[in-house]
């Protein structure tokens, strides 16, 4: 979708177009429609595509649009998926730049979001790279799904401490953040996508790098484990 | 509700449905098959209804925003990039 050797000749910008900053007066351009309040994810592409395109042919406004949208998505996905504040806030600022540099060599406008979150996951792994000694969890989630016996583990969901008895709180959202925290990346980076950022399993997939049944594989196994964390931190 | 102490062979096949299930996935004979089940089986109908209130609380999680220091520093650096990179238009063809 990006290459060196981009297909689309946008026009180019000039310094006075600089207005792409995120936190100056808000753009006068339409608003993105939350994925889980109002549109359809097919919606919320179809408006971020319409800004790639109106970006890459040198409008300022839509580019002010996509880089304040981006800028959203990727401090949510790195601070989801990074683990420390500081290599989140470096990731999507990379992903941002990276997002200005490239908006006009984009070939697949209706593909802009995979992208992003691809490079804002590239860039959480290459920090985690450039520090050594980070505790990474690497453990399967298998053991918190049931046995091939048919028997519970010791740590299944006790059946009187389920979600449902939690109200839903700001206490119930900071327990869901330690939950995700607990994840491995992968998981946690898949939870985020599918569930948080609404992407389809196929957008998924290609964030990930990896099938659709894997990810559906992956996204079950993390729902049983958060459920589990969550209803076993109930009172 | 009661759950039972082991689940049955046909709740271990269909646990490993329950997600595709809660995302619209399943072909609708599997649909069917899963609802007829989980509405049926105490176990599975609690498995059901707590993965569905995990992926709510996900969802309601997903509408956070930046703090406003990250979106300062964010935009500061993005400044910092148009002016040294503005004037030889980044975004022009390789």
């Amino acid at each position: 979708m990006v290459t060196k050797k981009g297909a689309v000749t946008p026009k180019p910008r000039t310094a006075s177009s600089g207005s792409a900053v995120p936190n100056r007066t808000r753009p006068t351009g339409p608003r993105l429609s939350p994925v889980h309040q109002q549109g359809s994810a097919d919606r919320v592409q179809e408006e971020y595509a319409s800004l790639v395109r109106s970006a890459a042919a040198g409008d300022t406004a839509a580019l002010d649009q996509l880089l304040l949208r981006a800028q959203e998505v990727a401090w949510r996905f790195s601070s989801s998926v990074c683990g420390h504040a500081n290599d989140a806030e470096d990731a999507m600022q990379e992903a941002l730049i990276k997002t200005y540099r490239y908006v006009g060599r984009i070939r697949e406008p209706e593909a802009f979001r995979p992208w992003l979150y691809r490079t804002v996951r590239n860039a959480c792994l290459m920090g985690r790279r450039k520090k050594a000694g980070e505790p990474t969890r690497l453990q399967s989630l298998d053991e918190v799904l049931p046995r091939s016996d048919g028997r519970t583990r010791p740590d299944a969901p006790h059946p009187g401490k389920n979600p449902e008895q939690l109200a839903d709180n700001a206490a119930l959202r900071r327990r869901l953040r330690k939950a995700l925290h607990s994840l491995p990346a992968p998981y946690r980076a898949i939870v985020f996508l599918r569930e948080m950022e609404g992407l389809s399993t196929r957008e998924v997939a290609k964030v990930m790098g990896m099938t659709e049944d894997n990810v559906k594989t992956r996204l079950h196994r993390a729902r049983i484990q958060l459920q589990k964390d969550l209803g076993s931190s109930a009172q | 509700m009661s759950v039972p102490a082991r689940p049955s062979a046909r709740c271990r096949t269909l646990f490993v449905e329950l997600s595709r299930y809660l995302d619209g996935d399943l072909t609708p004979a599997r649909r069917r098959a899963v609802e007829r089940h989980i509405k049926a089986c105490a176990c599975c109908g609690t498995m059901a209804a707590r993965l569905r209130k995990t992926m709510a609380v996900c969802r309601a999680e997903g509408t956070r925003r930046p703090p406003r220091d990250v979106m300062s520093r964010a935009a500061e650096r993005i400044r910092v990039l148009i002016a040294r990179e503005g004037r030889r238009s980044p975004v022009r063809s390789a």
